[in-house]
């Protein structure tokens, strides 16, 4: 019995192997690139990532791909569906081979006359710089108002492993929402819980705390965070936030009627602000420089009537802060709407600090729901910005450097229209950006009944080691509340909290 | 075993892990566990729990114990006393006719008719099966006048369901309940406002993501804007489902060859119908006229904005817009139109320029006439009044804003129960 189930498996086995050897012997020659989904011609790829499956979008009746730095070792995937699945061990070995030079994929198609044809070589080139391993976001449906069920997520961008950071099943499906990593890093994280068991979780270095940073004279508990790179600071802006529902090509717009900023000292659980920084103006989406010394942050002006409050254009400015001595100077603008005719959003600057990269709409912040945002750059030596290659006629806005500044990460809406999607761009030390992949996944179908939108995607330099279950203990514990920092003005903060009868 | 699932294994929370089976539904599904559930749970323990019981009494009553690791023989089961047999059969039976009788709600299957009919815009039936609900529900109320505003008959027979709600029975999105989110959906859809009915199915699909006839509507309101990517990724998810594949088959040939999307009457009329201005919602009041200032052809809307104004009673409002009855070819204006009328003319003492006195049938005139007097009769006491007014008048306008009005209950400002 045990003989006969060898020879079965031998005799299927050498078969297989026949079949993965066969050559294509004639061909015709089709002079353009063959078509396949996702798009994975022409782009960059980083030595450490997935393998790049792919759809042939072409009519045959069976499939070839050769995946090749030199034709005489090809990886080949040969199949009667044009499902093209890569093994992963041979693909990194041939990445780690071809890292700084051309990745080749050839495609052959088998018509249904029994011809094969060839079509023109795709050829990729693999980066010498990896990218972060990991890569945090939230799973979300596409509803505005209600939830059920949400989590944030990780992707091991060298496999296709995913795992749970947290998901809202585990705390009666409150919300979650605004993970932020410090510097890329894993151990520095912070998410917000809000409607069941609200508060802010933050991790340090396997340790967790739950607090809650609304206090008496700021507008709200911290909104959009950004880490202050000593890990021991989060800026936030504080915001009151509603959403209104439109008819035409824009669905929703998401806007404040006031908001300020306020950085959060963690190892002292106080909340320090300024009336620079919490004026009438709205200032918003603050992210610090990476050496720490100033907070970049939005603002555009006081909401004074529906009209103004959507369609206000925000301006991008500066402000210098002493997290050792609560210190704040002056406002700079480094950049105005009126330069740009449009108004900026998510700014966010390269870790070597020589760009700063940010979205831009006809008008408000919340650009993912505007299909005419794009990403642009900005060079802070200079102050020269620009539209970056990569945009799409969709919506493209959220997104992330690497811990080495050579990748990021964005969102975009380019495949339907719809859902949001995670792309991954090189940037060169110029600031040029090769054409963007999709995030690859096992089945190359994925996204084609993927109803789900990556939200924030982040970065990160390795996996969220700490729980989804101690996360989970953490969010069901009461939220300790934080201070407010005794240098905060608090008869003005009072006065301006006072809002004006519009 | 639940705790320790919590504590090692689950990200649940331990009041989810410990009533699994009860995990909160989406609140789409208006269930709520009851006691005929817990007995139903308690089922397999307890016939359990009965077996040993039995098998104890009967070693007891027969002296011998079976030896350990010994089976019981095939024998001793069927040696069981018949009555005994007789008696578990009963008990299952008693058990179960308490399970029907107690888990039968004869309202919520009503309900789940009604939107089942309404989904499947079978009106007749939505009417028919409504009159037999007999307490008040909004959502009965909602279904109702969508139902009649199909076949044509809003207008008329408006007052026929208590408008308790006011123009909130209109539209019953302000609730926010995940049991509202589509068939508001389906409203917008009627009307052709495509925007808020994507809107509302995507706060539906939130909580129902995989649903078909949330997904089915998705595809549709794409299809009518032109989104045919957006609409090939839900039929890509329908396709996965063997009872939807021809569905989607169906309108999967629409996304290949658009011009097949244009020639289907549904979508050309939804085309002609939804607003290619984009403006911000500011409520349902603004959308109806939106709609009407889009595409004067749209019947639908101009019921709903005309009964929007009636059932708020915003008569210069109402006068306003009556003015555009000719365009519909109305000779004579449908009976909530001429009762609200009546009270506008009692009130300001004019007819509308644009209205011929024969607009006005005389039987409603003299249906004013006599609920006046009928008013009169009680000494002008409409506490006194209501019980006689209802009688003949039940179903009008008068009856209406005296008695049912949210003004005059104040049922949406002291969020008070609708009785």
């Amino acid at each position: 019995m045990m003989k006969n189930c060898i020879s079965i498996t031998l005799f299927f086995a050498i078969i297989g192997l026949g079949s993965c050897n066969s050559k294509i012997g004639d061909f015709e020659e089709v002079q353009r690139l063959p078509a396949i989904f996702p798009d994975y011609a022409g782009i960059v790829i980083p030595p450490n990532m997935a393998p790049l499956n792919f759809k042939i979008n072409e009519p045959g009746s069976e499939f070839e791909a050769r995946i090749f730095i030199r034709k005489e070792n090809p990886i080949i995937v040969r199949s009667k569906y044009p499902v093209i699945q890569i093994n992963i061990n041979r693909w990194h070995a041939v990445l780690q081979e071809a890292r700084g030079s051309k990745l080749f994929i050839e495609v052959y198609v088998k018509g249904m006359d029994g011809n094969w044809q060839k079509f023109q070589t795709i050829s990729n080139e693999i980066a010498k710089e990896a990218i972060d391993n990991h890569l945090a976001y939230r799973l979300i449906n596409t509803g505005y108002v209600l939830w059920n069920r949400m989590g944030i997520y990780q992707r091991n961008l060298e496999n296709f492993d995913e795992t749970p950071i947290l998901e809202n099943k585990s705390f009666e499906y409150g919300c979650l929402n605004c993970h932020a990593f410090r510097k890329n890093d894993p151990n520095s994280m912070m998410i917000h819980i809000r409607a069941v068991h609200g508060g802010t979780i933050i991790s340090r270095n396997g340790k967790l705390t739950k607090v809650d940073t609304k206090t008496k004279y700021t507008l709200s508990a911290g909104v959009y965070p950004c880490w202050h790179p000593d890990g021991k600071h989060i800026a936030f802006s504080v915001n009151n936030i509603d959403q209104h529902f439109c008819s035409g090509e824009i669905r929703i717009e998401v806007t404040d009627d006031f908001s300020d900023l306020v950085v959060y000292d963690i190892d002292k659980n106080s909340i320090i602000t300024s009336p620079v920084v919490s004026s009438a103006s709205r200032e918003n989406l603050p992210v610090w420089s990476p050496d720490g010394k100033y907070l970049y942050y939005l603002s555009a002006p006081p909401a004074t009537d529906l009209d103004n409050r959507i369609y206000a254009k925000y301006d991008l400015l500066r402000i210098a802060f002493d997290v050792n001595t609560n210190a704040w100077g002056d406002v700079d603008t480094v950049l105005s709407s009126k330069t740009t005719g449009k108004s900026i959003s998510f700014p966010k600057i390269s870790p070597d600090g020589k760009f700063l990269m940010f979205c831009m709409s006809d008008y408000g912040y919340f650009t993912i729901h505007h299909p005419m945002t794009d990403l642009y750059l900005l060079n802070l030596e200079t102050g020269v910005f620009k539209p970056m290659e990569i945009n799409s006629p969709q919506t493209d806005s959220y997104h992330c450097f690497s811990s080495t500044g050579r990748w990021f990460v964005f969102s975009s809406k380019r495949m339907d229209g719809l859902f949001t999607r995670p792309f991954f761009s090189y940037m060169d030390e110029n600031g040029k950006a090769s054409k963007p992949f999709v995030l690859p996944q096992k089945n190359p179908e994925f996204y084609n009944t993927f109803i789900k939108n990556y939200n924030i995607p982040e970065l990160i330099t390795g996996a969220v080691t700490i729980s989804p279950l101690a996360i989970r203990d953490k969010v069901l514990e009461d939220a300790i509340p934080a201070k407010l920092d005794p240098s905060v003005d608090t008869v003005y903060m009072k006065a301006h909290l006072a809002k004006p009868e519009k | 075993m639940p705790w320790l699932g919590y504590k090692f294994l689950f990200q649940m929370s331990l009041k989810n892990l410990y009533g699994i089976t009860l995990v909160r539904p989406p609140s789409m599904l208006a269930y709520t566990p009851e006691i005929s559930l817990y007995v139903y749970y308690a089922l397999l323990p307890l016939v359990l729990l009965a077996v040993l019981l039995f098998l104890k009494i009967s070693e007891k009553l027969s002296g011998s114990k079976p030896k350990r690791g010994k089976a019981i023989s095939k024998n001793s089961v069927s040696k069981k006393p018949l009555i005994i047999l007789m008696v578990q059969v009963a008990g299952c039976a008693l058990i179960g006719y308490f399970l029907i009788v107690n888990s039968y709600d004869p309202v919520k299957k009503r309900l789940l008719l009604i939107e089942y009919y309404a989904e499947n815009e079978q009106w007749t039936e939505v009417l028919k099966t409504s009159r037999k609900v007999k307490e008040y529900d909004f959502r009965v109320n909602f279904q109702q006048n969508r139902a009649l505003s199909h076949l044509g008959q809003l207008p008329d027979s408006l007052f026929r369901y208590p408008q308790l709600l006011g123009s909130y029975g209109l539209f019953i999105d302000a609730t926010m309940a995940g049991s509202a989110t589509m068939p508001t959906s389906d409203l917008y859809f009627d009307l052709g406002f495509m925007s808020e009915s994507q809107h509302w199915a995507f706060e539906a699909q939130t909580l129902l993501p995989d649903s078909p006839r949330i997904l089915k509507r998705l595809v549709m309101i794409n299809l009518v804007n032109r989104k045919f990517n957006v609409a090939e990724m839900f039929l890509n998810v329908l396709n996965k489902n063997s009872l939807c594949r021809e569905w989607a088959r169906k309108y999967g040939k629409y996304v290949a060859d658009t011009t097949l999307a244009a020639a289907d009457k549904v979508i050309a009329e939804k085309r002609r119908f939804t607003p290619p201005k984009a403006v911000i919602n500011t409520g349902t009041e603004e959308c109806l006229k939106l709609l009407i200032e889009t595409n004067r052809n749209n019947r639908m809307a101009y019921d709903y904005l005309v009964s929007y104004y009636i059932l708020d009673s915003h008569f210069t409002k109402f006068v306003d817009y009556l003015q555009y009855y000719s365009f519909y070819n109305i000779k004579i204006l449908p009976k909530s139109w001429e009762e609200a009328l009546t009270v506008y003319v009692a009130k300001t003492k004019t007819l509308p320029q644009y209205l011929s006195p024969q607009m006005v049938s005389n039987n409603c005139i003299q249906q004013f006439t006599n609920f006046t007097s009928k008013i009169k009769q009680f000494n002008n006491s409409l506490p006194e009044a209501k019980n006689a007014v209802y009688k003949d008048f039940g179903d009008t306008y008068w009856y209406y804003v005296l008695y049912l009005s949210p003004k005059v209950t104040n049922v949406l400002t002291n969020k008070t129960r609708v009785q």
